[in-house]
């Protein structure tokens, strides 16, 4: 979910854009639905859900960014 | 509609504030396991965010956090994920318990004592253990290298128990320990979490020197337990609908980079880093807590106040609190404290309470508690439609406050005759605590007056199953059923007048009851 495997330079990168790329359409599409966003997740009850899948879907999308972000840079872990 | 009115509108400087918040949260918690939730909480109530909804999307953001954190940290070979689960869901248990001490707390001693149980463990966890981690750091900086560390003595103890049918093997102990040891200090982990909002200054030390777990190990592992605890009361909180996801997710966009950062910081590091990085953040915390908390000895003259209140000392308690008040005029606590003993006095002073209470909320507009006691102060007063304003401002900043829906239910039905409002608020009561049998009786009054039978016996019936001794809720029965079955009154009347009549309290109602029980009687005759 988070480290590169690949070996080619050119690669993590594109990786990096396309998922920074959507991490960003998702904030952006929760600044422009904000409203009804807030309001659905928090309904309470078995709605419980909703916000526990947008944040198991931000993880996931933003937290692969994150980790090529930091690569890309050249900040790797020691092996 | 109470709901809508948590969420604050954020504008450009609140989530760059908020990013850069949770990026530093998620680097320490990356390096060393747990930790955000000491600036996260407070960065967010500072922007005039309820307390709750800070604690539950601070929660929110947690378990994707320590996700992120914990999957990266396996890549490393740094996770033990059953010992992590394991501990996770014994600190599961543990929140709950913590929570129900914490509110148990608050019902006895009032926010006095909630603020001297959590200074306690302040003191204790942080700066014993705190200490405890630093002085090992120190100790171990010159022997420690790379390749191995040490198994401290009460770990190897640990580790030589056998107790049959408990033990379990660890990859990161590489070894069998009974689970017998490892549910107490998930539980504990799960208490501390509930208390302070950081578990993991149990869990980390607790894997590290109590079960033998490596320090880098044992701050990897807790990113697990911390997901466990994070999806728990994720759930738990959303439930009541209290999660602003906006805020959980801005701070998760800024806390994913940082706990990237954290992880791979810890391949980079001897293992006493982790301790010296961990020893000096609780310590750290700790000052800061003791600073903020007690400047000049207010806290001393409030939480003695306090003791003295729940001694019966009335006027030794007001003194004490005037003279916190008296020592830092900024300080609301002593104001709302001041406020409950006018409230309470015999004397009636209820202008006196009104003032106390304004100068809380003036100090800290969003301080539900005196709004609650403000609303209590004005309905005692008579002033009926002020006593709602200030209960429904206290619901703004505590939703989940089961005696002010129960205020608000009597409020509506008995000063200003509104049948739904009341009924609505009174289940929203018993929905929060089902043993708030006050309201249960509010809403079988309610019932009665309505007509409505069948539902005023069920409300009276659930208050009997509660309390088995509840003379209220027995009389009013059976009346009720004088109404519907005149064969089942009688025996209320009898079950009634057979427990009341051992009460003084109760004589002159026996001796009603009795009139009710002949009448009842020859007319079954006739």
């Amino acid at each position: 979910m988070t480290d590169s495997t690949t070996t080619g330079a050119g690669k993590p990168l594109t990786r990096a854009v396309v998922y920074g790329l959507v991490s960003v359409a998702l904030y952006f599409m929760l600044y422009l639905f904000e409203d009804s966003i807030l309001a659905f997740t928090s309904r309470g009850g078995w709605y419980f859900i909703a916000p526990v899948t947008i944040a198991f879907v931000f993880s996931y999308v933003h937290g692969t960014f994150t980790g090529h972000f930091w690569d890309i840079l050249g900040i790797k872990a020691r092996k | 509609m109470e709901i809508a009115a948590n969420f604050i509108p954020l504008n450009a400087l609140d989530v760059t504030y908020l990013l850069v918040v949770g990026f530093i949260g998620g680097l320490v918690s990356g390096f060393i396991g747990s930790g955000g939730a000491f600036v996260l909480t407070p960065a967010m109530m500072s922007m005039g965010v309820p307390g709750i909804v800070a604690v539950a999307s601070n929660i929110c953001h947690k378990f994707p956090k320590a996700l992120v954190g914990a999957i990266k940290r396996a890549r490393y070979g740094q996770v033990d994920v059953k010992l992590g689960i394991v501990l996770g869901i014994s600190a599961e248990a543990g929140v709950i318990y913590g929570a129900h001490i914490q509110e148990d707390i608050h019902r006895r001693f009032g926010d006095a004592g909630s603020n001297l149980y959590v200074s306690l463990a302040f003191v204790i966890i942080l700066g014993i253990i705190g200490s405890y981690i630093l002085w090992d750091a120190m100790k171990t900086r010159d022997t420690a290298n790379d390749k191995e560390e040490k198994v401290a003595r009460l770990a190897r103890w640990v580790q030589s128990i056998h107790i049959p049918g408990t033990m379990v093997y660890f990859k990161s102990l590489n070894a069998r320990v009974s689970v017998l040891f490892t549910l107490p200090l998930g539980f504990a982990t799960g208490m501390l979490a509930a208390t302070i909002a950081v578990g993991g200054f149990i869990g980390v030390p607790a894997m590290h020197y109590v079960l033998g777990a490596p320090a880098l190990m044992a701050s990897a592992t807790e990113l697990v337990t911390a997901f466990v605890m994070g999806l728990g009361g994720t759930m738990k909180f959303s439930w009541s609908g209290l999660v602003d996801i906006r805020l959980a997710m801005i701070i998760l966009a800024g806390s994913l980079f940082g706990i990237q950062l954290g992880a791979i910081g810890t391949t980079y590091v001897k293992p006493h880093m982790i301790k010296v990085v961990m020893g000096t953040i609780m310590v750290l915390v700790l000052l800061s807590r003791a600073i903020e908390a007690d400047p000049s000895f207010v806290v001393a003259h409030y939480t003695l106040g306090a003791v003295h209140q729940s001694l019966g000392n009335r006027w030794k308690a007001a003194a004490q609190f005037r003279a916190s008040t008296q020592l830092d005029a900024g300080y609301p606590e002593p104001f709302k404290a001041l406020g409950d003993l006018f409230l309470a006095a015999p004397r009636r002073l209820f202008d006196q309470a009104v003032e106390a209470y304004n100068k809380a909320i003036e100090l800290r507009p969003f301080y539900a508690e005196a709004w609650v006691g403000l609303g209590d102060a004005r309905a005692a007063k008579g002033e009926v439609d002020g006593a709602i304003a200030s209960y429904q401002k206290a619901l703004v900043f505590n939703p989940i406050n089961p005696k002010v829906h129960m205020s608000l239910g009597k409020i509506y039905y008995a000063e200003k005759g509104l049948y739904y409002e009341s009924v609505t608020a009174y289940k929203r009561a018993i929905e929060l605590d089902p043993q708030l049998v006050d309201a249960r009786m509010g809403l079988g009054e309610v019932y009665e007056e309505k007509g409505l039978y069948k539902e005023a016996i069920e409300e009276y019936r659930r208050v009997i199953e509660a309390d088995a001794k509840h003379t209220g809720a027995m009389y009013n029965l059976a009346l009720v059923y004088e109404k519907v079955d005149p064969r089942e009154a009688i025996a209320q009347w009898e079950r009634y007048i057979q427990l009341a009549s051992q009460l003084q309290s109760e004589k002159d109602w026996v001796d009603v009851a009795r009139q009710h029980l002949r009448k009842l009687k020859s007319r079954i005759k006739d």
